[in-house]
């Protein structure tokens, strides 16, 4: 009884995170999406009110063809083509209209990359089975929908290795990459805070013999020596009232190591940084799940 | 011609805006940096009327480039521009801009927005007015009220009705969370001209945030040249005009703006206050010595008194036209412009009543009503009908008080 008892609050525990997580996310995800939305729209605008005006010039220039054709071309039409050419502004409209188009193609793809990104970072782990998936996709799109998170306070620098298919729970992975890098951000954010500075985030993925590797690293303070052996307790925090739990790093390990059978370790140097270092066996079992299964 | 410059850490979004502001060629002349100290580097050679600003960019952000440029071109009309999922960041900008309009926006919703800030300004044509309540950073609270309000925020199931009734004690709490709950940003299709609809729009959670989290309002520090007293006394007439106010409202029909008008009518007495107390010390001191009333000393001083200020205030704030109006008017009903009289009308008449029984108590001379200006307008017959409500007001007031 205390066992199932124990797993179901772990998975409520872990549901109502993922929930806290979502609305966090949700406000950052749709200013990224509002951002496209309006300047595609201030685009379209223009490229309205410009249709406007060059429908009038081409009317002058259908004047003047029909002119020509009669043979007949009166020197004022001439002239009326040349002031009207001028009042539109044909030169600038000519130079301006591919550039809008370009960049609203730009603010659109940018919308899809979102939306795509949103769709794989929920993914829903099908059954309690694991399965082979692409570790590099899963950062990519935590970093999509993580981005405005992340922006204000750090540059992004991605070290993507050639990764096989490494068999897990993809859903709960997306969680704990999201849980290293909202930490990153917030303690670079501690040092950087109302000074006009960025800081860097550096994430990276190898592949070592029968394992994967996926380094998260940020130019933070550092964690002090004397609370690094507890950061990993449940409601452990540092962070002022509503900005964490104190749940996050303790179910991202307990998803590393129960659920996947990994480590999740970190290097810390005061002054300069941490790096949190997740290394997951690529079939992905943990020997301690394949001894309870039989 | 207009010059604007627009800020906004997105380069899209500054082209955007530019090819959609095209039409208005004519009559905005437009700049565009992508960033704040891009922004203070452009202002550094040219002088902008407006400056429109992006909330949440890396490095500094829209609040901390308004702030700047409060200090130093305090004249340019401070806009934030902001999609409405930075409400939360956007408040941190609420002590220094002028006007919140939000993304996604068209040309019309920002001339409105400009045009409403800048009318009266450009009717006043004064550099010392802009200079003046440009360069505001903030009005002074009661620290009485802002203690009562804080302490109310903290209770877990405070009503509206109670937060509101605190509120409307404080004069530069009201006017800051009226100027909100008007800006484009919260998109309400009408003006909001009294304190309870204000704090039922923005809601507990914005209120929480303004008063106990971000702290964007600051009280009064007595000083050498103004005591609490005078600030005492300040909200204590308007409370009572905006109370004689409402009774005239109800029985003429007029409308209930008027109360917000009132309750507002002398707020650039505070910003004189803040900005150059000696100022205002000496004007006092002289109406004392002289048996003149004290906007007929600053006339005399600086050819402006506090309405001029206030309303200026006001409308750089985008308050509804009219309190505008009745604010400036309010010595000079007969300077008013002829389509808003009733308005102007009655807050010239609940200034000097809400004075007369004030000065009853203090001794002082109460400014006199202008009877023929009455008789021409047709409502002298309704004096004594006023008085009665003036007369009950002060009751009202000396009860609660007491």
């Amino acid at each position: 009884v205390n066992v199932t008892q124990r797993k179901r609050e772990e998975m409520e525990l872990r549901h109502s995170q993922k929930l806290e997580a979502v609305g966090r996310l949700a406000a950052g995800i749709a200013h990224e999406i509002n951002t496209p939305i309006q300047f595609v729209g201030d685009n379209t605008r223009f490229l309205r009110d410009s249709f406007r005006e060059e429908l009038q010039l081409v009317q002058k220039y259908e004047d003047l063809r029909l002119a020509a054709a009669s043979g007949n071309v009166p020197p004022p039409l001439l002239e009326e083509v040349l002031a009207l050419r001028a009042k539109v502004d044909w030169d600038y409209l000519a130079a301006e209209i591919p550039r809008a188009t370009e960049q609203m193609l730009e603010g659109l793809s940018r919308v899809s990359t979102i939306v795509r990104g949103m769709k794989e970072f929920s993914h829903v782990d099908r059954s309690n089975q694991k399965a082979p998936g692409d570790i590099n996709r899963a950062i990519e799109s935590t970093l999509i929908v993580a981005r405005n998170e992340l922006k204000y306070v750090a540059d992004v620098e991605t070290h993507l290795g050639e990764l096989p298919p490494v068999v897990c729970h993809l859903g709960d992975l997306n969680q704990v990459f999201l849980n290293l890098l909202v930490n990153a951000a917030h303690a670079i954010d501690d040092v950087v805070k109302n000074t006009g500075r960025k800081g860097k985030i550096a994430v990276s993925t190898c592949r070592d013999g029968d394992w994967v590797e996926i380094r998260i690293a940020d130019s933070g303070a550092g964690i002090p020596e004397h609370i690094r052996a507890k950061i990993f307790d449940p409601f452990f925090t540092t962070k002022e009232v509503g900005k964490g739990t104190g749940q996050g790093l303790a179910l991202a390990r307990a998803i590393v190591v129960e659920k996947h059978g990994g480590t999740l370790t970190f290097e810390s140097t005061l002054g300069e940084g941490t790096t949190f270092i997740v290394r997951l066996p690529l079939i992905g079992i943990s020997l301690r799940e394949e001894a309870l299964t039989r | 011609v207009k010059k604007i410059l627009f800020v906004d850490d997105e380069i899209s979004i500054l082209d955007g805006l530019k090819r959609m502001l095209r039409p208005m060629r004519s009559e905005w002349e437009t700049s565009f940096a992508p960033g704040g100290e891009a922004a203070l580097s452009f202002m550094e050679s040219t002088h902008f009327d407006v400056i429109v600003s992006d909330m949440r960019m890396p490095g500094m952000d829209g609040a901390t480039l308004l702030e700047i440029v409060r200090e130093k071109y305090p004249s340019t009309l401070r806009i934030i521009l902001s999609g409405y999922t930075e409400l939360q960041a956007s408040l941190r900008a609420v002590p220094v801009a002028h006007q919140f309009l939000l993304k996604p926006c068209d040309p019309d919703m920002l001339r409105a927005g400009i045009a409403r800030a800048t009318s009266l300004g450009e009717a006043l044509d004064s550099k010392m007015l802009t200079t003046l309540v440009g360069a505001l950073r903030d009005l002074p609270s009661l620290p009485r009220v802002y203690g009562e309000l804080k302490q109310a925020l903290e209770e877990p199931n405070v009503t509206i009705e109670k937060i509101s009734q605190i509120v409307e004690k404080d004069v530069a709490v009201s006017a800051k969370l009226l100027q909100l709950v008007n800006s484009a940003f919260f998109g309400l299709a009408r003006d909001v001209t009294d304190v309870k609809t204000a704090v039922s729009c923005l809601g507990m959670n914005v209120l929480h945030d303004l008063v106990l989290t971000l702290e964007v309002f600051r009280t009064f520090t007595p000083n050498e040249f103004i005591s609490e007293q005078f600030l005492e006394q300040f909200h204590r007439h308007a409370q009572l005009s905006a109370r004689i106010a409402g009774g005239i409202a109800q029985k003429s029909q007029l409308s209930p703006a008027v109360v917000l008008a009132a309750l507002m009518h002398d707020v650039g007495k505070l910003v004189i206050a803040e900005r150059i107390p000696a100022h205002l010390a000496r004007a006092i001191a002289q109406a004392e010595a002289d048996g003149k009333q004290l906007y007929e000393v600053e006339e005399s001083l600086t050819h402006i008194s506090h309405a001029e200020v206030g309303a200026y205030l006001l409308s750089l704030w985008g308050f509804p036209y009219a309190v505008v109006e009745a604010v400036a008017h309010h010595h000079h009903p007969r300077r008013a412009p002829t389509n808003s009289l009733d308005m102007v009308f009655a807050v010239y008449v609940t200034n000097i009543l809400a004075h007369e029984l004030e000065c009853l108590e203090s001794g002082q001379i109460p400014p006199s009503l202008d009877l023929e200006l009455l008789q021409s307008a047709g409502v002298l017959d309704k004096l004594p009908e006023w008085r009665k409500i003036a007369e009950a007001a002060h009751a009202t007031q000396t009860q609660t008080v007491g």
